[in-house]
């Protein structure tokens, strides 16, 4: 009698079939990858950011209006078939100046982060190895940077580089800078003493093959969080110096300034407020599944 | 005669904090040759890794340093050499099998490419050639080369070991230091992984200085046997030496607190005491405080290594007088 096939069983076979194709070509970017691709989650957030990052490119095509358009017939209205967020206090169409948005406030967040994280993170995991007085300097020094509010640094330097979003986004980088150096600093000493790194230097390995290679793989679970909570921060702290005057200047269009414009019409016209604050919200949220879902799958313990 | 791989010259370590001076490791001398087996044997904080880590040149400096002494392998002493020139030298022609095999190894990388990694930090070859070679490695220790693509925590502790071994072997070493390498392992393991290094290690001709605390590891293994009392050698000698003929009381103490198959006692007979505090060493023998044979010359003069018969050393007064 020939064997029954029900569909389930032929399903089963198609997918052992699979995996043992895919074992053959597995490298340990695929493998990160086969796990982030099963997260769904993580799938939602890459999905997000992916349409984020298409509209800030097909900004144009997307947006129904200029952003700069004012149209004085139709000021602050609400959300409708013609103006789809509504408008603002000048009229402008919000929908078309938060796609437009996403060109300035997304690179101002992920730049900021890629700088700070980068530096701060050098001067972290330095301190961290070699500890002693080589730690002792960089984290007092670090200290003492932190001990400068953050805000005022930023005014600071974007006063004296001037306005621009290259000097905005140097202006915000620098003042995260110690925030990593602390985390940094904290992920490496948990891994430092651990036997595989003795190991690996007892092979022979250099200094910075042990903190790349060996150390920053096993404990990049607190940057990772760190990284994609800063990036909210940045855009945030970008829209205080548009506020004052520092960063972009109006009328272009950024998420934080639109927040900062939309305060005074919280409640009479709360959706001045609501869509830039929501665009910020989703940024972050997606940033932040993806980011959970990467840690996870750069972890091969966790299945 | 085979060529002398390893000599440890008078080597003095100490630990210096702001408290105290921890004498770790107090002149120990001993030489090494090709395809040489030497069991390094002493009870916990006897000073046995110390050596280790100073022969690999990984002592954590500060707090530790070398204060006198002459490291030589292959006649270069690595106690003069830079860092840079070290990283040469680890994981090429020494490396080091490190006692717990559940931390050895790097959780996030494959076992291939952490065995290719000590290839391609020490040998000119392409990436592919490189894991070729970890492949071969792994079917060397009895690994099939197919795992290649796993993690460590999806092999057994035996096996891990296993890949240990495979790294530490990967660029032919002449001289193969291994750390209590049977400790975290059960006995039927211990028995496999000890046969492996056996085999490996005669097959290649290198040297092999096993640190363990397990007379039984050294009887199976070692040809020589140095046992380390407070950070010294008391008593050094073959292994038909040291067990036919035990000398030194600490080594008679430490036979007798093990038990034997051929004699039916109610207890075993430990070693009264502790070990004495290394930041504070007696002046005479370090051992007197728990010797049933110490004398008022015991707790005054330290006692120099002496040899017994041709090979055999002892480091204590008594037993030279009664050889007398």
């Amino acid at each position: 009698m020939a064997k029954m096939q029900t569909p389930a069983m032929a399903r089963l076979a198609r997918k052992n079939r699979r995996r043992k194709q895919e074992a053959g070509v597995s490298s340990l970017g695929y493998e990160a990858w086969k796990r982030l691709k099963r997260n769904r989650m993580a799938m939602i957030g890459m999905v997000i950011i992916l349409l984020l990052i298409a509209c800030a490119i097909f900004a144009p095509l997307i947006a129904p209006y200029d952003y700069e358009y004012q149209d004085y017939n139709a000021i602050l209205q609400p959300p409708s078939g013609t103006h789809l967020m509504g408008t603002d206090n000048f009229g402008r169409d919000i929908f078309s100046r938060v796609v437009y948005g996403t060109r300035i406030s997304i690179p101002i967040g992920l730049i900021c982060v890629c700088i700070s994280s980068t530096v701060g993170g050098t001067f972290g995991a330095l301190a961290a190895f070699y500890g002693g007085k080589t730690e002792n300097i960089i984290m007092r020094f670090m200290d003492i940077y932190q001990s400068i509010p953050s805000m005022l640094l930023a005014i600071a330097i974007a006063a004296a580089l001037g306005s621009g979003m290259r000097n905005l986004i140097f202006a915000i980088a620098l003042g995260t800078i110690p925030l990593y150096a602390r985390v940094v600093r904290g992920a490496i000493l948990t891994v430092k003493r651990k036997d595989y790194v003795q190991a690996a230097r007892a092979i022979g390995a250099s200094t910075g093959r042990l903190i790349i290679k060996h150390m920053l793989p096993n404990c990049v679970g607190p940057i990772i969080v760190q990284m994609t909570f800063s990036v909210a921060a940045g855009i945030l702290t970008a829209a205080s110096l548009s506020y004052i005057g520092l960063g972009i200047a109006p009328p272009t269009p950024e998420w934080g300034a639109m927040l900062n414009a939309g305060k005074q019409y919280l409640q009479t016209y709360p959706h001045m407020l609501i869509f830039p604050g929501l665009m910020i919200m989703i940024t972050v949220l997606a940033l932040n599944l993806f980011g959970d879902g990467l840690r996870d799958a750069l972890d091969p313990r966790l299945k | 005669m085979s060529k002398t791989v390893l000599e440890v010259k008078d080597l003095v370590v100490h630990y210096e904090t702001d408290e105290a001076v921890v004498e770790a490791v107090n002149n120990i001398s001993f030489s090494l040759e090709a395809g040489d087996t030497l069991g390094l044997v002493g009870e916990t904080g006897a000073g046995k890794t110390t050596v280790a880590l100073s022969i690999m040149g990984l002592l954590p400096y500060p707090p530790s340093h070398i204060v006198q002494g002459s490291i030589l392998l292959d006649g270069q002493d690595i106690t003069k050499l830079k860092e840079r020139e070290l990283r040469k030298i680890r994981g090429n022609k020494v490396s080091m099998i490190f006692q717990d095999p559940m931390t050895a190894l790097n959780p996030v990388r494959t076992v291939g490419e952490q065995i290719a990694e000590v290839i391609r930090l020490h040998q000119k070859v392409s990436r592919k050639e490189a894991y070729q070679k970890a492949e071969e490695m792994l079917e060397m220790v009895g690994i099939p080369k197919e795992r290649s693509k796993e993690y460590p925590h999806q092999f057994s502790g035996g096996m891990k070991q296993r890949v240990v071994i495979a790294i530490a072997l990967a660029c032919n070493p002449e001289l193969l230091i291994a750390d209590e390498p049977t400790t975290a392992l059960d006995v039927t393991i211990q028995a496999q992984v000890l046969e492996l290094m056996r085999d490996l290690q005669k097959n290649n001709q290198t040297a092999l200085l096993l640190i363990t605390h397990d007379f039984g590891v050294v009887a199976d293994i070692c040809k020589k046997c140095a046992v380390i009392y407070a950070g010294e050698i008391v008593e050094y000698g073959t292994v038909e030496d040291i067990f036919d003929h035990p000398a030194h009381p600490y080594t008679l103490g430490l036979f007798h607190s093990l038990p034997s198959l051929d004699e039916d006692v109610e207890r075993l007979t430990p070693i009264d005491g502790m070990m004495s505090d290394p930041t504070d060493l007696p002046t005479g023998c370090s051992f007197c405080d728990r010797c049933d044979r110490a004398t008022s010359l015991c707790s005054q003069s330290d006692p120099a290594l002496v040899e017994l018969s041709r090979g055999h050393y002892v480091k204590c007064h008594h037993c030279v007088k009664e050889e007398n």
